[in-house]
C-alpha cells in the first residue's frame, strides 16, 4: 500500500490575493494514480490551493504564489515553464459543468485539441475513447453533433471530464465537480472518479465530507489557509490526529 | 387571518399597478402607430417603383429618392465596415486585456460620455477632421467616417457588455485545457458574445441611418442628379432628402417627404430584420 | 471540553445515547449485586425479581441498538462520534450477556440445590468479588471516560481467572473427598463460571471504551502480534 510514488510535491506554498494571504506554507506530497480529496470550510483556501497546482491562480488579478510545486520532480513555477503548456499536463474540471455552448458534443470532447491548434485525423476515435473513458459514450453516441449544452447537468459534467482527459493529462484537478448536479448524476461522476483514479492522479476539492470519504484514497483537511491534517481517508475519518479535524468532520463548528 | 376580504386593498393596488404598466406599453405604441399610419396615408399616392427609381426634380410629381436611397445604403455600409471591427476590437481590449487597469477605466467612462454627445457635434468634428484636415472633401467616405465615429461608443459599450456576459467559467474551462488567451477569445469568447454584439450593432446602425444633423454639417447635398460612384463622390441620404422636401413651398413636396419617410422606415426595418435573423441564427446554436 | 455539535439535535441524540447506556449499565449492575446477594442468602424472592429485570435489559438492548442505527442513518457519523456509536453497540451486547449470566445465577438459586448455602456460596464469592472489580472498573471507565481505568479492568480479568481456577480445584477436591454432592458441586461450578463470564464481558466493554476514546483496537492483540503472516491492513 505504501509503494505509491509522489506525483505532485508541494513545499512551503504561499498564495495571496493582493494583501490577503490565503495559503500559508503548505507542504504536501500528492501520490500518483490515487484520488486525493481536499476538504475544509468555505474560504479555507482549498480551491485556491487546487488552482495553484496548474497555475490557474495567477490568472486572477493581483494573485501571487510563493514556494514550489514539483510535477514529477520538476518545479512548475520555474521560469522556463510555460503555464499554458503545463495546463495540458494538469487538466481541470470545474464546479459548474461548462461545455462550450456553441460547440457540438464531439467538438466539446475535442475542445482541448481544437483550441490549441489542430484536430488529428483520428478525431472520431479520440472522441469515442474519451467518451467511453468518461462513461458517457452509450448515452450520447447517437447525438454527437448536438450541442454540448443539450445534455443534462450530470452528463455535461461527464462531458467536461471527457474533454479534460482528451488532452491526456497526467493529473486531473476537480473543483467541487458534483456540487451543481443531482444525486444520481453525482453517483455516476463519483464512480467515474474512482475508475479514473486507476490511471490518473486526481485531486478533488469537495465541501461534501461524505463524498471525500467515498471517493478518495487520501484526504487533506485545510483550515484558514493551513494544512491541518493529511492522511489516509479511512484513518482521517475514523480517527483524525488533530482536534480541529475531529471538530470539523463531526460537525462541531464552534 | 387568511380571509380574502382582508386582502382586498392589496388586490386593488395590484390591479392598479397592472393597469399603469399596461398603459405605459399601449400609449407610446398608439402614438407611434398614429404617426406611421398618418405618414403612410399621406405618402401612399406617391409610393411607387417610379418614386424609388427616379432622380430628384423640380416637379414634385417626377421627383424620386434613388440617389438618396443609394447614398444612405452606401454610407451605412461604410459606417458598419468601419465602426464594427474597430468597436469590437476596442471592446475586446477593454474587457479582456485592459481589465481593471486605470487607463481602461478612464477610457470606459469617456466612451460612456461620448455616447451622450449631441450628433451635430460629431458632424462638426467630421467636418474639421475628415472633410478639411484629412482632405476627404464632402464625400461618402467623410460621411461614413463621421457616422462611424458617432456610433462607435454604442458599438463598444454593447460589445463590451456582450463580452462581459460570457461566463468566466467558460474562459477558465478553456484555460484549463491549455488554451492561450488569444485562442480562448477567438474560439470561445467571441462566438458566444456574437449575438449580443449583433444586437448592439443593430441598434447603432438604426440610429446612424436616421441621422440628419451631422451629415448636413459634413455636407450632404439634397439635389443629386447622379448616383454616388466612389468613396470620394458627393452624396445625399434619405433624411436629408426628406428634410429638403419639407422645406419647399409646394404642398406636393410634403407628400414626397411622407413617401420618403416610408421608404426610410422600410429600409430601417429591412436592415433590422436581417440583423435579427442573423442574430437568431447564432443564438440558436446555444441552448 | 470539546466544542458541541453545530447541529443541536445531533448533540442531543448523542447525549441521549449516553444517558440510555448509563441507565442500562445501572440496571445490569443491580442485577449482579442482587444475584450475589440472593446466592449468599438463598433469597428466592430476590432471585425471581432479578430474573424479571433481565427482560428490561433485553428490551433496552434492542432499543439502544435501534437508536444507534437511527443516528448512523441520519447523521452519517464519523471520527469520535462514529467510534462512540460503534462502541455503544458493542457495549449493549455485552451488557445484555452480563444480564443473562446474572439471571442464570438467580435461576440456580431458585432451584435451591442442597448445600448451596453457605458452603457453595462462600466458594463462589471470591470469583464474584474479583469479577465485580473488573465490572466496576469497566463501568467507571465508561462513566468517567477514562482510558486508564479501562486498561485496569482488562488487567484485573487475570485475577478473576485465577480465582475461578482456585475455586474449581477446591470444588473438585471436595467432590472427590465426598464432602460435596456431585450434583451440588456441578451446580456451584457452573455458577462460578457465570461470574467468570461476566468479567469477560466487562473486559470486552473495556476494550470498546478504549476504541471509542482512543481509537486503539486492542482486542486479541497478543495473538495477532504473534501470528505467522503479519499482514497489516
Amino acid at each position: 500500500m505504501s509503494t505509491t510514488s509522489t506525483k505532485l510535491s508541494v513545499s512551503d506554498l504561499d498564495a495571496s490575493y493582493g494583501d490577503h494571504q490565503v495559503l500559508h506554507s503548505i507542504d504536501m506530497d500528492i501520490p500518483a494514480k490515487e484520488v486525493t480529496a481536499l476538504i475544509g470550510p468555505s474560504g479555507c483556501g482549498k480551491s485556491t490551493y487546487l488552482r495553484c497546482l496548474n497555475r490557474m491562480h495567477e490568472l486572477t488579478t493581483a494573485a501571487t504564489v510563493n514556494g514550489t510545486v514539483q510535477l514529477d520532480g520538476a518545479d512548475i513555477y520555474h521560469d522556463d515553464i510555460d503555464p499554458v503548456l503545463l495546463r495540458r499536463h494538469i487538466g481541470m474540471v470545474f464546479q459548474k459543468p461548462a461545455p462550450f455552448p456553441t460547440w457540438s458534443i464531439a467538438d466539446n470532447v475535442l475542445a482541448g485539441l481544437k483550441l490549441t491548434g489542430g484536430v488529428p485525423d483520428n478525431a472520431d476515435e479520440i472522441v469515442e475513447k474519451a467518451l467511453k473513458g468518461a462513461a458517457l459514450w452509450e448515452e450520447v453516441k447517437d447525438k454527437l453533433d448536438k450541442p454540448g449544452t443539450s445534455l443534462s447537468g450530470g452528463q455535461q459534467q461527464r462531458l467536461c471530464i471527457a474533454r479534460a482527459i482528451t488532452v491526456e493529462p497526467d493529473v486531473l484537478l476537480m473543483d467541487e465537480p458534483c456540487s451543481a448536479i443531482d444525486p444520481v448524476a453525482t453517483a455516476r461522476v463519483e464512480n467515474l472518479i474512482h475508475e479514473l483514479g486507476e490511471n490518473y492522479t486526481i485531486v478533488v476539492v469537495t465541501h461534501n465530507m461524505q463524498q471525500a470519504a467515498r471517493i478518495s484514497d487520501k484526504t487533506a483537511f485545510l483550515m484558514m489557509g493551513e494544512l491541518v491534517e493529511f492522511d489516509e481517508t479511512s484513518k482521517l475519518f475514523s480517527n483524525p490526529s488533530k482536534q480541529e479535524t475531529e471538530d470539523y468532520i463531526t460537525g462541531k463548528f464552534g | 387571518m387568511m380571509n380574502k376580504d382582508q386582502r382586498i386593498g392589496g388586490r386593488i393596488a395590484e390591479w392598479g399597478f397592472r393597469i399603469v404598466c399596461l398603459a405605459a406599453v399601449i400609449i407610446p405604441l398608439l402614438v407611434l402607430a398614429t404617426l406611421i399610419v398618418d405618414v403612410a396615408i399621406d405618402g401612399a399616392q406617391r409610393l411607387s417603383w417610379e418614386f424609388i427609381s427616379s432622380y430628384p426634380s423640380r416637379i414634385p410629381e417626377q421627383a424620386g429618392v434613388l440617389p438618396a436611397l443609394v447614398g444612405s445604403l452606401f454610407v451605412i455600409a461604410l459606417t458598419g465596415l468601419l465602426a464594427i471591427p474597430i468597436g469590437v476590437a476596442a471592446a475586446v481590449y477593454l474587457n479582456e486585456y485592459g481589465k481593471n487597469s486605470w487607463v481602461a477605466n478612464i477610457i470606459e467612462i469617456n466612451i460612456a460620455n461620448l455616447a451622450g454627445v449631441p450628433s451635430v457635434v460629431y458632424g462638426l468634428l467630421g467636418l474639421g477632421l475628415f472633410v478639411r484636415f484629412a482632405g476627404m472633401g464632402r464625400s461618402v467616405l467623410a460621411a461614413g467616417c463621421t457616422l462611424a465615429l458617432l456610433i462607435l461608443p454604442i458599438v463598444i459599450m454593447a460589445s463590451r457588455e456582450a463580452l462581459r456576459s460570457v461566463p468566466g467559467s467558460l474562459r477558465e474551462a478553456s484555460y484549463g485545457l491549455g488554451a492561450t488567451k488569444w485562442e480562448t477569445i477567438r474560439q470561445v469568447v467571441l462566438p458566444m458574445a456574437l449575438p449580443g454584439i449583433l444586437t448592439g450593432t443593430i441598434l447603432s446602425i438604426s440610429r446612424a441611418i436616421g441621422e440628419t444633423a451631422p451629415l448636413i454639417v459634413v455636407g450632404a447635398v439634397a439635389y443629386m442628379t447622379f448616383l454616388p460612384d466612389g468613396l470620394d463622390s458627393s452624396f445625399s441620404v434619405l433624411p436629408i432628402q426628406i428634410y429638403d422636401w419639407t422645406t419647399r413651398p409646394q404642398p406636393e413636396f410634403l407628400i414626397n417627404a411622407a413617401a420618403g419617410i416610408v421608404v426610410l422606415l422600410s429600409v430601417m426595418l429591412l436592415l433590422n430584420a436581417a440583423a435579427i435573423l442573423l442574430r437568431n441564427k447564432y443564438q440558436k446554436r446555444m441552448y | 471540553m470539546t466544542p458541541k455539535h453545530t447541529v443541536q439535535a445531533y448533540q442531543a441524540e448523542l447525549q441521549q445515547l449516553r444517558d440510555r447506556l448509563e441507565a442500562m449499565t445501572e440496571l445490569v449492575y443491580d442485577m449482579i449485586a442482587n444475584a450475589r446477594e440472593a446466592l449468599k442468602t438463598g433469597d428466592v424472592e430476590l432471585a425471581e425479581q432479578t430474573v424479571q429485570l433481565d427482560h428490561q435489559v433485553n428490551q433496552q438492548e434492542v432499543e439502544i441498538d435501534r437508536f444507534c442505527l437511527e443516528i448512523l442513518v441520519r447523521r452519517q457519523s464519523v471520527a469520535g462520534d462514529l467510534r462512540f456509536i460503534l462502541a455503544a453497540m458493542k457495549m449493549v451486547t455485552q451488557l445484555e450477556r452480563i444480564g443473562d449470566q446474572a439471571a442464570s445465577v438467580c435461576h440456580a438459586v431458585t432451584d435451591q440445590p442442597p448445600g448451596l448455602q453457605p458452603a457453595g456460596a462462600d466458594l463462589v464469592d471470591d470469583v464474584a468479588q474479583a469479577a465485580k472489580t473488573v465490572i466496576d472498573k469497566a463501568i467507571t471507565a465508561f462513566l468517567q471516560e477514562g482510558v486508564d481505568l479501562a486498561f485496569e479492568a482488562i488487567d484485573a480479568d487475570d485475577d478473576v481467572n485465577e480465582e475461578y481456577d482456585r475455586a474449581s480445584r477446591k470444588l473438585l477436591s471436595q467432590m472427590s473427598d465426598g464432602e460435596l454432592a456431585m450434583e451440588t458441586g456441578i451446580s456451584i461450578q457452573s455458577i462460578a463460571k457465570r461470574f467468570e463470564r461476566m468479567a469477560d464481558c466487562a473486559t470486552n466493554i473495556a476494550e470498546a471504551i478504549i476504541f471509542a476514546l482512543d481509537a486503539q483496537d486492542i482486542r486479541h492483540r497478543d495473538k495477532l502480534a504473534s501470528a505467522p503472516t503479519g499482514n497489516k491492513v
